[in-house]
């Protein structure tokens, strides 16, 4: 991880006493563009911490977007996942549901065709107005008044190019950092993992058991938790209110049915108070 | 767990206790609290930016005029937020992280008089909380509210299932957890 080899990139030293590689080009050039701050070390902090957020933010959504890109091309090459199945037991809600979001699809794509509408004509009418004024402008009895004007005009162009140019240099500063960041915190794991071999052991499984997401354990220990302490909580407010603990829970509508959303037949089954 | 009914091997379809409700009663009052501030927030930029509140100024007719459309729109969104997730999903977001599912009595879907008459019956159950703890020492497990709108909250979460999902890497955890506690230099 710490190629110091390569003549475009130097260490710097952190603020935290840590070393951050970075490119020697855009250090230079995005510390000339910055001017001198009486907190320059809060302020370089802040700022490292900005552009690895940004340089996370743009290559974590580019690859993001790249695997669902993907996924999206292999289903539309399926031709029978996306065959429209209309279910026998669609409720009027279901079909609320649909109307909702077919609405929706159509909104995106119309709103997404009107953006592109307007930014174009915008466009052309800009051009158009502009080219317009020049030629009504571009005589001797203007041009002393022009003059100023296309002196900042041009001052105002050569800003941008400059703010552009700034703004480019730190996107590949954030994605390199970013990269190189990510690629040290996995060094760094593999490090720890190969020292704690339990550890890397359990990570594997984890790993190995795709469907098992590790919030769905924690979500199953909560659940599996708190259903233990509901029956602890009864047991004492009974012993409190001295009354017999229970032996049998009256028959629920949904027990021995299908685990499915809802149970679609049967009438209530008991619900007598067996215990009192 | 002593002598009172133990778990049994699989919880779906029984009815949900206590402290299970409570917990997912609690994630919704966070959800909804969650809502409303980022709602107050944004209302509130919103009518600084326009200058609301320097057209409403001091007059005192139009702050109370705000408050009560204030307190309205709060009080709709807990409407819509119960009673629409009762009824569309059976569930609402607490109830479904906690695993657990609202029904009629007859195990049938829930309908909307029986989702209003179980908000309003909320307030009911509010009282001295009387009605909330009455899960606590109900057969059914049933608070007031459930009572008066003829509903059962019940586990619906697949939990033998998942529990047998889980449970290796369970023990897994908890064989590392020891392993650690011995190696670990306080334990020597």
């Amino acid at each position: 991880m710490s190629d110091t080899s390569d003549p475009a990139v130097v260490s710097v030293e952190g603020p935290k006493g840590g070393t951050v590689q970075q490119d020697a080009q855009a250090q230079v050039q995005v510390s000339q563009a910055q001017p001198e701050q009486p907190a320059e070390l809060d302020f370089e902090e802040l700022q490292l911490l900005s552009r690895l957020l940004v340089g996370l933010l743009l290559t974590g959504s580019d690859q993001l977007l790249q695997i669902v890109r993907g996924l999206q091309q292999e289903i539309e090459a399926d031709p029978g996942l996306l065959t429209p199945v209309v279910a026998d037991d669609e409720t009027t809600l279901d079909l609320l549901r649909y109307l909702t979001l077919g609405l929706l699809a159509r909104g995106q794509k119309r709103f997404a065709r009107g953006v592109h509408r307007g930014v174009r004509l915008s466009l052309s009418a800009t051009g158009w107005t502009l080219r317009t004024l020049d030629r009504w402008t571009d005589n001797r009895f203007t041009r002393p008044f022009r003059r100023p004007l296309e002196s900042r005009l041009w001052n105002l162009e050569q800003e941008t190019d400059l703010i552009i140019k700034e703004g480019r240099l730190e996107e590949q500063n954030a994605r390199l950092l970013a990269n190189r960041t990510v690629g040290e915190i996995i060094d760094e794991l593999l490090d720890f993992m190969s020292e704690n071999p339990d550890l890397a052991e359990f990570i594997q499984e984890l790993i190995g058991r795709q469907s098992v997401g590790l919030a769905g354990v924690v979500q199953d220990n909560a659940r599996q938790v708190s259903s233990t302490a509901d029956y602890i909580a009864e047991g004492v407010v009974r012993r409190l209110f001295r009354r017999r603990s229970r032996r049998e829970m009256p028959p629920s509508p949904l027990m021995g049915k299908p685990q499915t959303m809802y149970s679609l037949e049967g009438p209530p089954q008991g619900g007598d108070d067996h215990d009192r | 767990m002593t002598d009172e009914q133990a778990p049994q091997e699989t919880l779906y379809g029984q009815y949900a206790g206590f402290v299970t409700r409570l917990v997912a009663y609690i994630i919704d009052q966070l959800i909804i609290a969650g809502v409303i501030s980022l709602v107050t927030v944004v209302a509130g930029f919103v009518m600084q930016s326009l200058h609301i509140n320097e057209l409403i100024g001091a007059q005192r007719i139009a702050q109370v005029i705000m408050a009560i459309l204030a307190l309205l729109l709060i009080v709709s969104f807990l409407i819509l937020y119960n009673i629409g997730f009762w009824m569309l999903a059976g569930q609402t977001p607490g109830k479904r992280l906690m695993g657990l599912r609202i029904v009629r009595t007859d195990g049938e879907r829930i309908t909307l008089g029986p989702a209003i008459l179980r908000w309003l019956g909320y307030w009911l159950s509010a009282i001295l909380f009387l009605g909330y703890l009455w899960v606590l020492v109900d057969d059914r497990r049933q608070a007031f509210h459930d009572k008066l709108a003829g509903t059962l909250v019940v586990y619906a979460w697949p939990e033998q299932e998942e529990w047998d999902r889980i449970t290796p890497i369970r023990d897994h955890v908890r064989r590392f957890r020891e392993r650690r506690r011995k190696s670990s230099p306080e334990s020597r």
